[in-house]
């Protein structure tokens, strides 16, 4: 978290810094199949977040990596040396960028059916074009969306979001501002079929029944989230059908 | 009635072994994007992966060619293709050369023995969404007849997405398949197809 000696208001008149409410998405716009070269693939604009993700295979794995049981899932999150934040994407992966990339991979690899694709791997590109805070949700959410247009075989359709704690309000979909001086932030990832959590990262100190707050909220928006999703992947096909029933 | 499902969206409130769907707690439930009709219980994907099953006619190109008269093929960036010959035989193809072929047997799901290989001369290959191959198939091959009649063209589709067009009129064939591809999942896909080959025939 960064210094407290400049943090900025974050609740002013009871709204947050950007005006939303505590419980209140940013915006949220997905297209799928953006890119051809690509098995699937999907473009998401959050807030000020721009994300493309892409999927390719399942391809055969090189041999280190392969295994005889099931696919391997290697995501690979990174931020473009133009995306906003000082210092990212400008040289080999940091830090940050290999975390997020491993727990990605670890949402997906429990989500995707990979034991029908033995000795195979299935690699997910993340590519922050333009980053405002939470952008591991807005990755995870993209990928989701990028896999079902590749036709891959998963058990849900996983979306992701982050929970905050702004002083003594529980609030979610925290912009970057927020993000670095908020007293708690929680990136959930929820497959919406059984509200299983797949990802639960953890930044700050909250009681018990905030938690429980943030879940309820994280909850709520994902209904939004995964309309969303399926609006984005149903577009394409329904524009075609929509063309011969005009007729 | 057709609709939409998504991966994680019950479709049936009792355990069915429907393809691309999975039984969790005695429901059936999608795995895939795609479309599902109530009344005959079928689930179609939009798009999907190909996993190779015996007796798959098969297209691929010849990649590396082996001392003991074995060839690669390529099929598939999952799964390898090896087509054997007795090596007393002549070399039948070179690398770069298209094959049609069928497979005989699957090993470790990620390597395809290939048999009957028919050499695919000259011609344009591309390659679909495997999800549209039995709608490019038609039922009972109807679909790819009447492709082939109208276009006098030769076609050879592969299960594994690839498919090879020879003849003067590969254009309009080809603008035909990926229409097809497109267009897959609105109702009167057959009639549609047909009126289009039918009006550019008398141009």
């Amino acid at each position: 978290m960064a210094s407290s000696l400049n943090k900025p208001k974050l609740i002013v008149n009871g709204k947050r810094i950007d005006g939303r409410d505590f419980n209140e998405l940013r915006p949220l716009k997905i297209e799928a199949g953006v890119l051809k070269n690509a098995d699937g693939s999907a473009y998401e604009e959050w807030g000020n977040n721009k994300v493309l993700a892409a999927v390719y295979g399942p391809k055969e794995a090189p041999r280190y990596l392969a295994d005889p049981e099931k696919a391997v899932i290697r995501a690979k999150y990174s931020m473009a040396s133009f995306s906003g934040l000082d210092g990212h994407g400008r040289s080999a992966p940091s830090r940050r960028e290999v975390e997020i990339s491993k727990v990605t991979s670890d949402v997906f690899s429990n989500i995707i059916e990979v034991s029908q694709f033995p000795n195979s791997v299935i690699e997910i590109d993340i590519e922050i074009l333009q980053s405002d805070g939470g952008t591991r949700a807005a990755g995870i959410t993209a990928a989701s969306v990028a896999l079902a247009n590749a036709g891959i075989p998963m058990k849900d359709l996983v979306y992701a979001v982050s929970g905050a704690r702004i002083e003594d309000k529980m609030a979610i979909d925290v912009n970057m501002i927020e993000d670095n001086y908020s007293d708690a932030d929680i990136p959930f990832a929820i497959s919406p079929r059984n509200n299983e959590v797949l990802l639960l990262q953890f930044d700050g100190g909250v009681t018990p029944e905030q938690m429980k707050e943030a879940e309820k909220l994280v909850l709520e928006a994902g209904k939004t989230i995964s309309k969303i999703q399926k609006d984005a992947l149903k577009k394409s096909y329904e524009d075609i059908s929509a063309k011969y029933e005009k007729k | 009635m057709r609709k939409f499902v998504f991966p994680g969206e019950m479709i049936l409130n009792s355990p069915t072994g429907l393809s691309y769907s999975y039984i969790e707690n005695d429901k059936t439930y999608s795995k895939v994007f795609g479309l599902f009709d109530e009344s005959s219980k079928s689930l179609i994907p939009l798009k999907s992966v190909w996993v190779p099953h015996i007796d798959d006619r098969v297209i691929g190109t010849i990649s590396e060619i082996g001392r003991n008269g074995s060839y690669s093929v390529e099929i598939n960036p999952m799964v390898k293709g090896v087509l054997l010959t007795d090596r007393r035989e002549r070399q039948k193809f070179y690398v770069g050369d298209v094959i049609e072929a069928t497979v005989k047997e699957i090993e470790h799901k990620t390597t395809a023995i290939l048999e009957r290989p028919m050499l695919l001369k000259d011609g344009i290959l591309m390659h679909i969404n495997t999800a549209k191959i039995p709608r490019l198939m038609g039922k009972e091959n109807t679909m790819i007849n009447e492709l082939t009649t109208f276009t006098k063209t030769k076609i050879a589709v592969g299960k594994n997405g690839y498919v090879w067009i020879k003849g003067d009129n590969a254009k309009r064939a080809i603008e035909a398949v990926l229409r097809i591809e497109s267009e897959a999942h609105v109702p009167g896909l057959t009639d549609r197809i047909k009126e289009m080959l039918e009006n550019e025939g008398n141009k």
